[in-house]
């Protein structure tokens, strides 16, 4: 907010919100396995409460072997009781994941991926 | 162009769309940019679109369809079952996969004679039976009603008529409408 200040002496916009962003880069980071694609993301939709939206987590390149492997979402759903999985969730419940308005997310309503560039 | 939506959208009707599941993730991979506020007009625009599209591509995985058609069959098999008799097995549950499968069409052939046709069956047969004397598979009744009372009224028109013999057609009558 003190940059804020600053900022609005030589800007006509109004300072309405202030976002903070924490980067962070892997210096040597490990070969990713090939066919890995950046496209295929794994969606996360977890519930905050019945009157707020979604909280939308999702992970580049997902891979095959959290996918479910029977019935009609064969191939595109998370299972959700996958170990790795349910580790995954758990850490993000405990963090907590919110949503884009600050609802805490609760619990997973539905995984599976989706093909975002 | 910035874009708007309504906030009585929960109150505006629902499209039901059949997505291939090999197309799920491209149709929900494009739905992000709906999930961006720059897309939205104002912050209650952005509110509300957010919501509808998380919910939509949450539902992306919901196979509503899948359930839709499930129930249709076992609604089916319901029918099947209560009029005429099919007895059904569940072989497995995941995947859903219940035998007999569900034929192209139906007869009016009775499975069971406990359904409700079977037990129509039943009382046609034991009417037939007992009342005219008609052959049927499930009831074998004889002398029938028809054939008594004629006996009764044969008997009536002879001299010297034992009476206790038509007492006993008519107890036999009486007997078999019981």
């Amino acid at each position: 907010m003190a940059l804020g200040a600053v900022v609005a002496s030589i800007s006509d916009a109004v300072l309405v919100e202030a976002r903070i962003t924490y980067k962070a880069r892997i210096t040597d980071p490990a070969t990713p396995d090939v066919g890995a694609s950046l496209k295929r993301r794994g969606m996360f939709f977890l519930v905050t409460s019945d009157s707020t939206p979604d909280a939308i987590v999702e992970i580049p390149a997902i891979t095959d072997s959290v996918l479910v492997t029977t019935g009609p979402t064969a191939g595109y759903e998370i299972d959700a009781s996958n170990v790795d999985v349910a580790i995954f969730l758990s850490a993000l419940i405990d963090t907590p994941a919110c949503n884009p308005f600050g609802d805490v997310s609760t619990e997973l309503d539905a995984a599976y991926i989706q093909s975002r560039v | 162009m910035a874009a708007t939506f309504p906030a009585d959208w929960r109150d505006k009707p629902c499209f039901l769309v059949s997505v291939p599941a090999p197309l799920v993730q491209y149709v929900g991979g494009l739905l992000k940019i709906l999930e961006k506020r720059g897309f939205w007009n104002t912050d209650d625009d952005y509110l509300n679109g957010y919501t509808a599209v998380s919910e939509l591509e949450r539902c992306l995985m919901a196979t509503c369809l899948n359930v839709l058609l499930e129930q249709n069959d076992a609604l089916y098999r319901m029918l099947n079952t209560a009029l005429f008799g099919v007895t059904y097995a569940t072989v497995t549950t995941t995947p859903l996969v219940v035998t007999p499968a569900i034929a192209p069409h139906v007869t009016l052939d009775v499975h069971d004679e406990n359904s409700l046709l079977g037990r129509l069956d039943r009382l046609t047969q034991l009417v037939d039976n007992t009342i005219n004397g008609t052959s049927v598979d499930l009831y074998s009744y004889t002398p029938s009603v028809k054939e008594q009372l004629q006996s009764i009224i044969d008997a009536l028109g002879t001299e010297n008529t034992d009476l206790s013999d038509v007492k006993a057609a008519l107890v036999v009558i009486e007997g078999l409408l019981a």
